[in-house]
């Protein structure tokens, strides 16, 4: 017998184990017959896992905590008993950004805390000049990206909340929102900090693994109170996923991973195409 | 009408379609202030400027996740906005979730007067998608209908047969291999493309 199970996921390289545990037949070994569903927004993913819609879901580390918190939003208990990706973010600034923070640097342009100092003074030259704020591009208020971006300014000196602006874009608009000056800079997962390489309108300034080791990306969520009642299914959900996760690790099937993800058309917003054209 | 009587909605659609539907709906029912957006760049900063009492979006947008941004940054927003969702409010989030839309109020608005914006919202969301349903039917069947007679049209000249021969034929077929006469049409026309 198999139990059907709809999972939610934001079309993102480090949904790749659950992506790869459907694709190669790994869920349905262990008896699972998964329903990919693919959203287009964090908070889709949050409310059709909070209202059951969801049995299972890709979702942000924090927003399993803000959820079960009941913080920004209703309050449900969910329960993140795998972690689909460590790190995988990346700080990526305009060029004009990145001039200046390479015109004011003392010090190693590796080092997070040299440029983080650096940009202080890129602000403070800013604000003298009457300059409009900085503005950096994250992808949710209970991000990982928010976070990381908060934490490597403020060791510089920089207040995120009075010299700067954040604000939330979803992901696919990121490169796009770059390239046309709504954003100096933003950090997201892959694949978008390289494309904004590839189409030459970023510098990636740092991989947030140079500044935090070992941060939960994303996680597979579910709700507490579905996991006390399916620990037998959670059980064989874990087993799928570490399966794949541990087939994705192997260098050799790094190129068929690939494929495995580039499958699915882009959603229909996806700037990415256009950008491509 | 007061202010009191006509909360200020704003509806966060890129379907210029379905926001004309909901729009007309909602004027229909009384309530005057409704402003359409469909452009989401410097969403937020439109937002701020009009400064409504509902927000409603379609669930498709993805940016969804800028107006969530609303709720943690309170200092750039003038009165603070919270979900209209709160926990004992589970069949609403389930229809609207169903529906395809979502929204936002300000705090401080009344749950009784916002119900009924809601439940136009979702009865307008579901006629659309219905209608959305309808035309990719009408669509699809139309373009099987294409398909039928480009194949038709080939098998009359490659196999000699009239009109009438050529879909018995594919009709039969379809009915022998347990397919779709749409999918054995397709097929023709493929073989055909490949023996050119």
């Amino acid at each position: 017998m198999t139990t059907p199970l709809h999972i939610g996921f934001i079309p993102l390289v480090d949904a790749a184990a659950l992506i790869v545990a459907v694709d190669k037949g790994f869920a349905a070994a262990e008896g699972l017959d998964v329903t990919l569903v693919r959203e287009v927004s964090w908070s889709n993913v949050r409310d059709k896992l909070n209202i059951g819609l969801f049995d299972a879901a890709h979702l942000l580390a924090p927003v399993a905590i803000a959820s079960s918190l009941g913080l920004g939003h209703v309050k449900v208990p969910i329960v993140a008993p795998f972690n689909l990706g460590l790190n995988g973010n990346a700080i990526t600034v305009s060029p004009s950004l990145h001039a200046a923070i390479m015109g004011e640097i003392e010090g190693d342009a590796i080092d997070p805390m040299a440029t983080a100092l650096a940009l202080a003074r890129v602000v403070a030259i800013r604000r003298k000049n009457g300059a409009e704020p900085l503005t950096f591009g994250m992808t949710f208020p209970f991000s990982t990206h928010n976070y990381q971006l908060r934490f490597w300014m403020a060791a510089g000196g920089v207040d995120p909340d009075e010299d700067v602006r954040l604000v939330v874009l979803p992901p696919p608009y990121m490169v796009d929102s770059l390239a046309n000056g709504q954003v100096d800079a933003f950090c997201v997962g892959a694949p978008w900090n390289s494309v904004a390489v590839d189409l030459g309108v970023g510098y990636i300034l740092h991989f947030v693994s140079d500044i935090l080791v070992r941060a939960a990306e994303k996680v597979l969520a579910v709700r507490q109170d579905w996991s006390d009642k399916n620990p037998e299914v959670l059980a064989a959900l874990i087993r799928a996923a570490s399966r794949a996760a541990q087939f994705i690790e192997q260098p050799e099937n790094r190129i068929e991973a690939a494929r495995i993800l580039a499958k699915p058309e882009p959603p229909p917003n996806s700037r990415l195409l256009r950008l491509r054209e | 009408m007061s202010a009191e009587s006509s909360p200020k909605i704003v509806i966060v659609d890129e379907s210029p379609i379905r926001a004309a539907i909901l729009e007309e709906g909602l004027r229909e029912a009384g309530f005057t202030g409704v402003v359409h957006i469909s452009e989401m760049q410097s969403l937020l900063a439109r937002i701020y400027a009009l400064d409504p009492d509902v927000i409603l979006i379609d669930l498709e947008n993805p940016s969804r996740d800028v107006l969530e941004q609303m709720f943690q940054v309170s200092r750039a927003v003038r009165r603070p906005i919270a979900m209209f969702v709160d926990q004992s409010d589970a069949a609403s989030i389930q229809a609207s979730v169903d529906a395809g839309v979502s929204a936002y109020i300000v705090d401080g608005l009344k749950k009784e007067r916002i119900k009924p914006i809601l439940d136009l919202c979702i009865s307008r969301f579901n006629a659309f998608s219905k209608l959305q349903d309808e035309l990719d039917r009408t669509k699809s069947a139309l373009e099987e209908r294409k398909v039928i007679d480009r194949a038709k049209g080939i098998l009359m000249k490659v196999k000699g047969l009239t009109e009438d021969e050529a879909y018995v034929l594919m009709r039969s077929t379809a009915m022998r291999e347990k397919k779709k006469i749409g999918e054995i049409a397709q097929s023709i026309l493929t073989a055909s493309e490949l023996l050119k």
